[in-house]
């Protein structure tokens, strides 16, 4: 019997007489949740008075979904939610965002949004269809326990597979990627669950990372697999279905904790580090030949200097209207005056710099 | 497919992306591996031809000895001065942004026609149309009819 505290200042379970000399550890005096492991580690704590605990302890980016800079429905090989990619190849796949209905129940913590991916799977060892996210550094988590959670369900009684691989970057002679980290499959139903696993990370050392500063762990979501991707996925096989995720964290330490909810600005600032919309415009004076341009600051710095798409350019009494980036702080709009007398311009910069 | 550009960008053709050659970046870095698997970018546009520049077209034309002969000649033929004025005039709204050109042709016509010039202040004229790259724009001579 464990010797508890009752709630009065009395004792429990204490059997006096027949002991040893000596001290009871505190890994000795609790055996029960929560607990304190052999470093003095609190563990087993899934929350504190049902609220969440200390922050940060998600890995993920936009795990809850609650950022869509991109839009809300994507069929290729692309990035959607933020931070989120939704890779195929060979089998097809929507991914859109799915609004829950207020005052669920079945996913607590009355999420707004979660991530629905309709796949048609194609047969074909090489094909596939998953939903990744690349955690920057390729130390996260490296030689030590970490678990992934998450809701999940599907349209009726499927699986899905979980991976993690470890990037080591381009520039000079990076070690090669190390996958099927962790691998597991994990069985869904038509209800909602929350789905847990528990791993320990590959140390990188002896590893050689790249020169380019773009290393990675990433976490793999596998809705369809062909049989290439066996080790990977724990054969999970090929399978169309609908499939939704929503609450994604991954955490050091073997426990699921409850699903760390940031400030939505916060998250918004996460997810800027690798993807910003900027929508410059000014007005003034020109005349024709006359370079317009004028640097925007991004509103975090980002990764690397970004990838650009303009889009969204207006001229009046310009013209050339665009948008490009000077490293990875600044935005820079330009534009050519036109004709002598009042202007407007406006670009908009996708800028990106995921991993 | 990618394209390169007259500037240190590369653009990714599936979505007109601006790909900069920098390290680190995701997209730059599929790029390089296109390239090692032994693809080739379609070559960088000509750049576009000059804009035209009015400015400089009269600061040009103001040095010649055919302006100087358009203003003599304007002294004494209402006919000349009136083509000058009016020459003057639509250059003015062509530098500030806006030129008529159908109306810019004529006048440069009926400058030429109102008065007489020698074959090397002609020559002049055509110097400073090409200086503000206006050469394929307007000509000197009128058309065959």
């Amino acid at each position: 019997m464990p010797i508890a505290i009752n709630g009065s200042g009395t004792l429990t379970g204490l059997s006096v007489g027949g002991l040893e000399n000596g001290i009871i550890t505190p890994a000795e005096l609790s055996t029960g949740a929560p607990s304190w492991d052999a470093q003095y580690n609190l563990t087993n704590v899934a929350s504190i008075n049902s609220g969440p605990l200390a922050g940060f302890r998600n890995a993920i980016i936009n795990g809850n979904f609650d950022h869509w800079q991109r839009g809300a429905s994507f069929t290729g090989s692309e990035y959607g939610a933020d931070r989120w990619f939704h890779s195929r190849s060979g089998t097809t796949h929507t991914a859109t965002r799915q609004a829950f209905t207020l005052g669920q129940t079945d996913v607590p913590g009355e999420p707004t949004y979660f991530c629905r991916t309709v796949v048609s799977s194609v047969a074909g060892a090489g094909n596939y269809a998953i939903a990744l996210q690349a955690i920057e550094g390729v130390r996260a988590f490296a030689g030590q326990q970490a678990t992934i959670s998450f809701w999940a369900k599907a349209d009726a009684s499927k699986n899905i597979a979980i991976d993690c691989q470890q990037n080591f970057g381009t520039g000079g002679s990076p070690s090669s990627a190390v996958n099927a980290i962790g691998t597991v499959k994990k069985a869904l139903t038509a209800s909602w669950q929350k789905i847990t696993h528990t791993f320990t990370i590959t140390s990188v050392a002896g590893k050689t990372l790249g020169t380019d500063g773009n290393d990675s762990l990433a976490l793999f979501i596998w809705f369809d697999a062909g049989s290439s991707f066996n080790a990977r996925t724990d054969t999970l096989g090929q399978q169309s279905g609908t499939f939704d995720i929503a609450q994604v964290q991954v955490e050091a330490g073997p426990v699921a904790t409850a699903f760390e909810r940031r400030p939505i600005g916060t998250e918004l600032a996460l997810c800027e580090r690798y993807y910003q919309v900027i929508d410059g415009r000014a007005g003034g004076y020109t005349v024709p030949g006359m370079t317009i341009t004028y640097r925007i600051p991004f509103r975090t710095l980002m990764r690397a200097t970004p990838t650009v798409v303009v889009t969204g350019q207006e001229n009046t009494n310009t013209t050339g209207a665009t948008m490009g980036a000077e490293g990875n702080g600044h935005a820079n709009h330009v534009a050519l005056g036109a004709v002598t007398g009042g202007f407007l311009t406006r670009a908009v910069g996708l800028f990106s710099a995921e991993l | 497919m990618y394209q390169l550009t007259s500037g240190d960008t590369i653009v990714r053709l599936s979505d007109n992306a601006y790909i900069p050659q920098a390290p680190g970046n995701r997209d730059y870095a599929e790029y390089q591996t296109w390239l090692s698997a032994g693809n080739t970018p379609l070559p960088a546009p000509p750049p576009p031809p000059p804009a035209p520049d009015y400015f400089t077209f009269w600061e040009s034309l103001l040095q010649t000895s055919a302006y100087q002969s358009i203003r003599t000649q304007s002294a004494s033929s209402l006919l000349m001065n009136t083509a000058a004025t009016e020459f003057i005039a639509l250059i003015g709204d062509a530098k500030m942004g806006r030129p008529i050109e159908p109306a810019i042709q004529l006048s440069i016509l009926t400058v030429l026609s109102a008065g007489t010039f020698t074959e090397a202040e002609l020559l002049e004229f055509q110097a400073a149309l090409v200086a503000g790259h206006l050469d394929s724009i307007y000509t000197l001579e009128a058309p065959e009819s």
